[in-house]
């Protein structure tokens, strides 16, 4: 054949070749876009978890309740992770097991889900998806209408994320001179080339969130304007903060295997900056399940403790302890909290004997609570560093308060208060209290952080029921 | 067996010498000494970055400039030397003259080529293994990990050149001289990244109503299917972004197997070109 007619053999060959080639190119779309579905399928599934709602006016919160409708009896062989909320899909649920990604992954690019898929593609296609925004798969943008069109990023031949790079340095450069105000535009640029840049996610948000901010004036709560969006009253500050959040969440959507964007969103904004302990657990919760650094679950412990669960927080450090034994802050830390535990057990003990009409078992209880107060107190003396004093004085304090010595009370309280800067406001709050119950007059400091107090519960265009909700907490921390 | 191995000595002795002429050419080292330059300074940039590394966070974009830069230095200088040196091999024997001795000994023009072929694979892979060990060393400094999720990313890339190489060398088999080739090469490299345009049309023209819009948009179409798409192989980039040791995700699993094909059934298609046009060359 080929000495015979050379030409229609080789016309042949290079045809089966080409046609080799488009089948696989076609294929290779195919997987592509299968990809893209699974990216999107994971940024969705982080938005349900965390109940974020940017994405409202978009296609994605309809389109992947459907997904999940016929997902969810998929995943019966997907390992769920222990004590998790039963509101959440299970599709959502199993990818926060790493080892389910596979799953899932074949779940996007099977026959189960192909419709969705399809659809999918189409609103993507059509700029109606809010989760993908930033998918920088160039054969899935293509024919995408608004930002990120294959323009754009055929343009630099593949080399996007030099010139992100490059374009980061210049973000620099704008850092020195402080020109603050250019560096925000031109960092989202350099994310929408790189997507997968997450230094540029860590950064920019340190940036908005505490450089911008380090200048700015505080503005008390009352002059604050309430935010719909944020459920919070922003000040010019907390504008920042929030805008460094909402750029951490995009970085989490692009790249939601990423424990960086998790703790930096976790601890770096909610417990530095906000001071919402339970948003900080929630994400440093996420950054631990992520492959980490060995300091990422001690600040989860640390926020644990904040937050007031201390058998969690314990339950950590004896983990960490089994990791790394050579590590001081393990016992220092289990220390400390088994004290706090037995504080609090003491404390609970004895508001049971207070209300209790039983003779017998208020003898009981106030037994239970000399003992736990004792073995709290015992590691306080033994533990011997400044933290473990001023708790040691705060349990003196408490005792004198119960026999009436209000003066003494206050005065242990006050010496407390200045060994450990972490204690002050509880502190403070607890010489106000004593002070009231026993008549004594109020510094003008502390009548000052009384109305500041009042004031801080309602800001302008607050809402009635989170009003209510405000009061509601302060009139609890105030008893 | 035996007879496929009788068959390819020719060729191998054939890529052999071609191999041995092309490490020696002058342009190329330049260009190899350019690279490695680019991406020896690379690890340097760290020190400069330091100015730049804000307060005391904890960042990677040293070890990610390092990757970046490392990655677009080995394409773009890969592909310069697969571009030059596919461009050139068959050309210069024509100018020379040596072709006409080789093609009187008892060597088939299937098995010249095949040869010659071969050889500029061997240096173009000698080339990118030489940057891609200092990359690699690079990133193992600055790392102190093994980085062998890099070398799916050099595979790649491999395949990647490997397309262009087989179009510029079938481009280069029409002409007497390199320079048309290499012009040509450097084409088929930007349309190969261009590609992903016609879809693009294609999508835009799904709407219109005007008959040669939509025949125009066809037309994209059937061109996206059948040229290469050289942005498929863009995961090399993507790769680099997880962490060096982690093992590769089922999806890109998934689609490295299938690149691969997709880069050997377009080179074959390109070699098949090469060898049309060359048995019919009056040589």
């Amino acid at each position: 054949m080929m000495n015979k007619h050379p030409n229609i053999t080789l016309g042949l060959l290079l045809a089966l070749f080409v046609a080799l080639g488009a089948i696989q190119g076609q294929r290779l779309d195919r997987l592509f876009e299968a990809d893209a579905f699974y990216k999107w399928i994971i940024a969705a599934a982080t938005d349900e978890r965390y109940g974020w709602a940017e994405a409202l006016e978009h296609a994605d919160p309809a389109l992947y309740k459907e997904v999940v409708a016929v997902a969810d009896p998929l995943l019966q062989d997907a390992k769920m992770p222990e004590g998790e909320q039963d509101a959440i899909s299970r599709l959502s649920k199993s990818l926060q097991e790493r080892e389910n990604d596979k799953l899932v992954y074949e779940l996007a690019k099977g026959n189960d889900l192909a419709p969705f898929r399809a659809q999918f593609l189409e609103k993507l296609r059509g700029g109606d998806l809010y989760y993908t925004k930033d998918l920088s798969y160039s054969a899935v943008m293509s024919g995408m209408e608004g930002e990120g069109s294959v323009s754009i990023f055929n343009l630099f031949f593949g080399f996007r994320k030099v010139a992100a790079n490059f374009m980061w340095l210049q973000v620099d450069r704008y850092w020195h001179m402080g020109h603050l105000y250019k560096m925000v535009p031109l960092m989202k640029t350099c994310v929408l080339l790189d997507p997968n840049f997450i230094d540029a996610y860590l950064l920019g948000a340190w940036h908005l969130g505490y450089n911008a901010t380090a200048a700015m004036e505080y503005t008390p709560i009352p002059l604050r304007v309430w935010s719909d969006k944020y459920q919070d009253c922003l000040g010019e500050q907390e504008k920042y903060y929030y805008l460094a959040i909402d750029f951490l969440k995009d970085g989490i959507r692009n790249n939601p295997r990423n424990y960086k964007l998790f703790f930096d969103l976790g601890f770096g904004m909610y417990r530095e900056k906000l001071n919402d302990i339970d948003n900080a657990v929630l994400y440093l919760s996420e950054a631990v399940r992520l492959p980490h650094e060995r300091w990422v679950p001690r600040m989860l412990y640390k926020c644990l403790e904040e937050q007031g669960e201390y058998e969690k927080a314990l339950d950590g450090w004896k983990e960490n302890q089994k990791r790394f034994p050579e590590n001081d802050v393990n016992d220092r830390s289990m220390e400390r909290l088994a004290g706090l535990i037995a504080e609090r057990r003491a404390a609970q003990a004895l508001e049971k004997a207070k209300v209790t009409q039983d003779e017998a078992e208020r003898a009981r209880l106030i037994a239970e609570s000399e003992a736990a107060e004792k073995e709290a107190y015992d590691i306080w003396v033994k533990m011997d560093e400044p933290y473990a004093l001023a708790r040691k004085l705060r349990i003196d304090a408490i005792n004198r308060a119960e026999e009436g010595l209000y003066l003494e009370a206050v005065s242990y309280l006050d010496k407390a208060r200045f060994e450990v800067g972490s204690l002050f406001d509880e502190l403070s709050d607890l010489i106000i209290k004593y002070k009231q119950a026993g008549g004594l007059p109020l510094s003008v400091s502390e009548k000052k952080a009384l109305v500041r107090d009042e004031e801080s519960v309602a800001c302008i265009g607050m809402p009635e029921a989170e009003k209510q909700k405000r009061v509601e907490a302060l009139k609890k921390r105030r008893s | 067996m035996s007879a496929v191995l009788d068959y390819m000595r020719g060729p191998w002795c054939i890529a052999v010498y071609t191999w041995r002429e092309g490490i020696r050419k002058k342009t190329l080292v330049g260009f190899l000494i350019l690279s490695l330059l680019v991406i020896f300074g690379a690890s340097f940039m760290s020190a400069f970055l330091d100015q730049t590394t804000v307060g005391n966070a904890e960042t990677d974009l040293d070890l990610k400039l390092i990757k970046d830069i490392c990655v677009t230095t080995i394409s773009i200088f890969g592909m310069l030397i697969t571009i030059f040196i596919s461009a050139s091999v068959v050309p210069n024997e024509v100018e020379n003259k040596v072709i006409y001795t080789v093609l009187s000994k008892p060597v088939r023009r299937m098995q010249y080529l095949l040869g010659k072929f071969m050889g500029v694979q061997m240096i173009v892979l000698a080339n990118l293994l030489l940057m891609a060990g200092l990359f690699f060393a690079a990133i193992w400094i600055k790392q102190e990990a093994m980085p062998t999720l890099l070398l799916w990313s050099v595979l790649l890339t491999y395949f990647e050149f490997l397309v262009v190489s087989a179009f510029t060398f079938a481009v280069s088999c029409t002409s007497t001289s390199a320079v048309l080739p290499t012009i040509a090469g450097l084409f088929i490299y930007m349309t190969g990244n261009l590609t992903e345009y016609l879809k693009d049309v294609n999508n835009r023209s799904r709407e219109a109503t005007d008959f040669f819009q939509r025949f125009v948009g066809q037309a994209a179409e059937w061109l996206y299917n059948i040229l290469p798409n050289l942005q498929k192989f863009s995961l090399k980039n993507y790769i680099l972004d997880l962490q060096p040791n982690d093992p590769l995700p089922s999806e890109m699993m998934d689609q490295i197997p299938n690149l691969i094909l997709y880069g050997l059934a377009y080179a074959i298609a390109g070699y098949v070109i090469a060898y049309w046009v060359f048995r019919r060359k009056e040589l």
